[in-house]
């Protein structure tokens, strides 16, 4: 047991003892795996485990920053200093981590800490359904910066309408605002994963080694900004990339 | 892996891909259930893709 584990456990005791649950809330509680919920109930902010890590995280203060200017108008300036903290601080990690947050006022609905390759939570509708969410992940060293097909679930994700995603050497936006059947979201996916395996497949059968990642980086890139579709069902998706120098 | 959004009320889960490992990895996207292309749909969306590598110099097409 480390620290971080005794200091939650003696946060959730102080909790209880200070009478702030119910039992039967308290119950509720403790059967909570979900992870990531950082509303706070019943007027008392619970912090929850993985949030506690990430706000444990580093800074790194050496990677360029993200400005306001690199992101939408849309995002208020406390959304725009959560972006630039979670590129410093995932920037060395070898594990995803994943944020859900309201992109008009900055507060932190979500987090969630993964694995290397991926990250997953379930949440609760009736936290996101009334606000306006975005979320954030980073694709750690050793994978590509730009979307794969998965991160294009957010065509089906009504809740979500923007997907920042945050790596080594650039980061990517992904705006959709809306929905389509899961059909038309499977199709595109299933479109790009196609063409995307034999863009890397010619890549690595034709170039150089030392050069693939860099030629992948650039090739797909530019396969996603210029030739998909960026009218699907009617609604604009919208693709922005922007490289850390 | 889909997020299925039905009311306000009950839950959705939440997944994000890291991203396609690079090299020497191999990546395989795989979907529940794929739909079953045609062999022209097959054929076309591979001449998309190769035209547009061939400004790369790969030449895949007469074009």
């Amino acid at each position: 047991m480390n620290f971080r584990d005794i200091e939650y456990r003696f946060s959730l005791m102080l909790k209880f003892l200070s009478n702030a649950f119910s039992l039967n809330e308290f119950k509720r509680f403790l059967k909570d795996n979900r992870g990531g919920l950082m509303l706070s109930f019943d007027e008392i902010h619970i912090p929850d485990k993985d949030w506690l890590d990430y706000k444990r995280l580093e800074v790194d203060q050496s990677v360029k920053s993200i400005s306001p200017n690199d992101l939408t108008k849309e995002f208020c300036p406390k959304v725009c200093k959560l972006v630039d903290e979670f590129h410093r601080k995932t920037v060395n990690e070898d594990i995803e981590w994943m944020l859900y947050f309201d992109y008009t006022n900055g507060e932190v609905i979500y987090c969630w800490k993964g694995e290397k390759g991926k990250a997953k939570g379930d949440f609760e509708n009736i936290h996101v359904c009334n606000r306006k969410i975005a979320s954030i992940h980073n694709h750690p060293q050793g994978f590509y910066s730009f979307p794969s097909p998965d991160n294009f679930d957010i065509l089906e994700n009504v809740h979500e309408d923007y997907e920042i995603i945050i790596s080594y050497s650039a980061f990517w936006i992904v705006k959709f605002k809306g929905k389509i059947a899961k059909e038309y979201r499977k199709l595109f996916q299933q479109f790009l994963g196609g063409d995307m395996g034999r863009i890397i497949s010619i890549i690595r059968t034709n170039c150089p080694k030392y050069d693939i990642d860099n030629i992948t980086e650039d090739v797909i890139g530019n396969y996603l900004m210029n030739e998909i579709d960026k009218e699907i069902q009617g609604i604009d998706l919208l693709l922005v990339k922007k490289e850390f120098d | 892996m889909s997020n299925e959004y039905e009311s306000n009320d009950g839950w959705g889960q939440a997944y994000k891909c890291g991203g396609i490992p690079m090299y020497p990895e191999e990546y395989h996207f795989h979907i529940d259930n794929p739909i079953e292309f045609s062999e022209d749909e097959i054929q076309d969306r591979k001449m998309r893709v190769d035209k547009f590598l061939n400004q790369y110099g790969f030449k895949l097409t007469n074009d």
